[in-house]
């Protein structure tokens, strides 16, 4: 790893470089939010959030896609 | 008196006179024949002629034997051929057994019958004619080998012993062996010597062994090659392989077959020596490979320093006194002009043109510096041992202008304050230089601080997009914290919870920025708290991130954020952190 430490009481900074390898985090939750658009007589469209965030399969997202929901991730 | 053919049967006569003179006298078994013009100067004699038990010849001349014969011949004047540098002693096959002599031998040549001399005498070591140079002197083998008949293999040896004794042309040093008979059966100490002449010997043309309590020479090999394990391009100098030559205390002596080692860098000598002794052990005093060449280079090798034409000195090794504490380099007369050191210089005491001016305590002495030289002088070591400086705090009234004080929080006077107001205060303000994967703060104190803020804006130089997590106390495993985020983008409002302590992500080549505030809470758990917008444009984003630790701490002084992928806290990145309370 990589990185800086400051010593707030000396004020010493240093550069250090060791072999500890960043930790491999698990892979993150993708939570999705579903919406739905409504097209108005001025031919404006709404979009409007149709659920809480949530969890989806590839399967889920391209059946909800299917059925004219929007599917986005959520960039949490 | 008679005629060529006829004979007068018998002459007896007792003395034959040449006039008056005796010339030939008979006496008793003797036949003497006296120099002319001198009755008394027996010139030849022949004594005790048929006594039949001490038969003695006597040939005399001027007075005194010249030759005699009996038991032995026996020669009473000087024996020299009668025309120089023609006639031999002896034949090739038909050698005198023993030579003794009293006094010296002048001869153009000695060759050795059997290729190797023995030399008695004791076994303290002499140096040759200086003709001779020794390609080996004052070396070092860089491997020596023992020979373990029982499994026939040449066995590691070179740390055992002091091998350099063997060179040193020094009396008084010697490798003892420690090998002796167990039990008066012959037993055998063979070794092998490899020396690197450093390529710059051409010929070989003798070994001397000088050698104590040893009985036996049996082996003597030398020889040469390029490479130092002697794999290959081998030449053999001298081989005797099956000798049996009794040196007691005493030099073995024996010439090359091959002097020329073409070349050749590295030497090596096999050596078996043996005993039936069973309470003395072999020992080698010295070994010399002799080598004409001229006296200069003899000395080259033999001494380990060299020197030019104008009489300038080069060492091959340490110069180290004999005794410790007891010699001079120069004089207070005459000093060498500079020295020159790449080293330390480890010294008693130093002086400067006779005047002492650092003691063997380290105390400075006698010297002298200008003011200017002191840039900080209350670092330095003068300002401690100033014994009447003002030493009580506050100190006596007294005013500064304030233009005098540039950074008065950095001062020791700030902390010393009792009765200061508590001040938000930036303990750290920090411009990443290089791409890192965390940054951590140090000597921190909650306890005491109260809060902690961290101003944050990175910029990911990264493909993946990271989350920045803000780590306590070493704790730096994400799953240890609970997050439960808000995210508002678009006019949408998310909001969730993981298992990570967040507090900040940034999109590939984008930045972020957050605040994030940190206490330990009244049960010792860890709560953060950090605002955080990210995305540009229409796609802004605002995010609330509410941190809270699985674990507690009874205060914080080390606050880490690190991120999950490397290097993506990048050059630009700028870290601000505060405490609310002074100390």
């Amino acid at each position: 790893m990589k990185g800086y430490v400051i010593n707030v009481k000396t004020k010493e900074k240093k550069l250090v470089v060791d072999d500890t390898p960043l930790p491999t985090p698990p892979s993150p939750r993708k939570l999705y939010r579903v919406y739905k658009t409504l097209k108005t007589s001025k031919g404006r469209i709404i979009k409007i959030s149709f659920s809480e965030p949530v969890e989806l399969t590839k399967e889920e997202i391209d059946e909800l896609k299917k059925r004219g929901y929007i599917v986005e991730e959520i960039e949490w | 008196m008679g005629s060529f053919n006829y004979h007068w049967k018998t002459l007896r006569v007792y003395e034959i006179r040449k006039k008056n003179d005796l010339a030939i006298l008979f006496d008793g078994e003797n036949l003497k024949v006296y120099e002319p013009e001198d009755n008394n100067a027996v010139a030849y004699l022949l004594e005790d002629l048929g006594s039949g038990g001490a038969f003695r010849h006597n040939f005399y001349y001027g007075g005194s034997p010249a030759l005699q014969i009996d038991s032995e011949i026996k020669v009473g004047k000087v024996l020299r051929p009668l025309s120089n540098n023609a006639i031999d002693l002896g034949s090739e096959n038909y050698k005198f057994r023993h030579g003794y002599f009293g006094g010296n031998i002048k001869v153009n040549d000695i060759l050795p019958v059997n290729d190797y001399i023995i030399i008695g005498g004791g076994q303290q070591n002499f140096i040759f004619p200086s003709i001779y140079g020794n390609p080996i002197a004052y070396k070092e083998p860089y491997k020596v080998e023992q020979y373990d008949p029982s499994t026939g293999n040449w066995n590691d040896i070179t740390g055992n012993y002091t091998w350099k004794f063997i060179t040193d042309m020094r009396t008084g040093t010697y490798v003892n062996s420690g090998v002796k008979s167990p039990d008066g059966s012959e037993t055998d100490w063979r070794i092998r010597l490899y020396y690197d002449l450093g390529a710059t010997w051409m010929y070989i043309h003798g070994i001397l062994l000088t050698l104590q309590h040893t009985q036996y020479v049996k082996e003597v090999v030398i020889e040469a090659s390029d490479v130092s394990d002697f794999s290959s391009n081998v030449v053999t100098l001298l081989n005797l392989s099956n000798i049996k030559a009794y040196v007691w205390d005493g030099a073995f002596f024996a010439r090359t077959s091959t002097p020329n080692i073409g070349g050749r860098r590295y030497i090596r000598i096999t050596l078996t020596l043996s005993t039936t002794v069973t309470t003395i052990t072999i020992k080698i005093w010295e070994i010399m490979l002799l080598n004409l060449a001229p006296s200069g280079v003899f000395f080259d090798t033999l001494l380990p320093f060299d020197w030019d034409s104008d009489r300038n000195i080069k060492l091959y090794g340490n110069l180290t006194p004999n005794d410790n504490n007891k010699y001079d380099i120069g004089n207070a007369s005459y000093k060498f002009r500079n020295l020159h050191i790449a080293g330390f210089g480890d010294l008693g005491s130093l002086r400067i043109n006779g005047t002492e001016v650092i003691d063997s305590s380290r105390n400075l002495k006698n010297v002298s510096a200008s003011r200017s030289i002191i840039t900080d002088f209350f670092a330095s070591p003068f300002w401690d041992n100033i014994p009447d400086k003002p030493s009580q705090f506050p100190p006596e009234p007294h005013t500064h202008l304030r233009n005098e004080i540039s950074d008065f929080w950095n001062t020791p006077f700030w902390s010393q304050i009792p009765d200061k107001p508590h001040l938000f205060e930036v303990i750290s303000d920090l411009t990443v230089e290089t791409n890192v994967d965390y940054v951590e703060w140090t000597g921190l104190d909650i306890n005491r601080h109260g809060v902690y803020i961290i101003f944050v804006t990175i910029k990911n130089p990264q493909s993946q997009m990271p989350f920045y997590e803000i780590f306590i106390e070493g704790y730096n495993d994400p799953s240890l914290y609970y997050r439960e985020w808000i995210q508002a983008v678009g006019g949408s409002l998310s909001s969730g919870t993981n298992k990570d302590a967040c507090i900040c992500r940034a999109g590939y080549n984008e930045s972020t920025m957050c605040i994030a505030f940190i206490m330990r809470d009244v049960d010792g758990y860890l709560r953060a708290y950090s605002l955080e917008t990210r995305r540009r444009g229409s796609n802004v984003n605002n995010l609330t991130h509410a941190i809270v630790s699985t674990f507690t701490i009874t205060n914080i002084t080390t606050i880490r954020i690190q991120s999950t992928v490397a290097g993506a806290i990048g050059a630009g990145s700028r870290f601000i952190l505060a405490r609310v309370k002074s100390a």
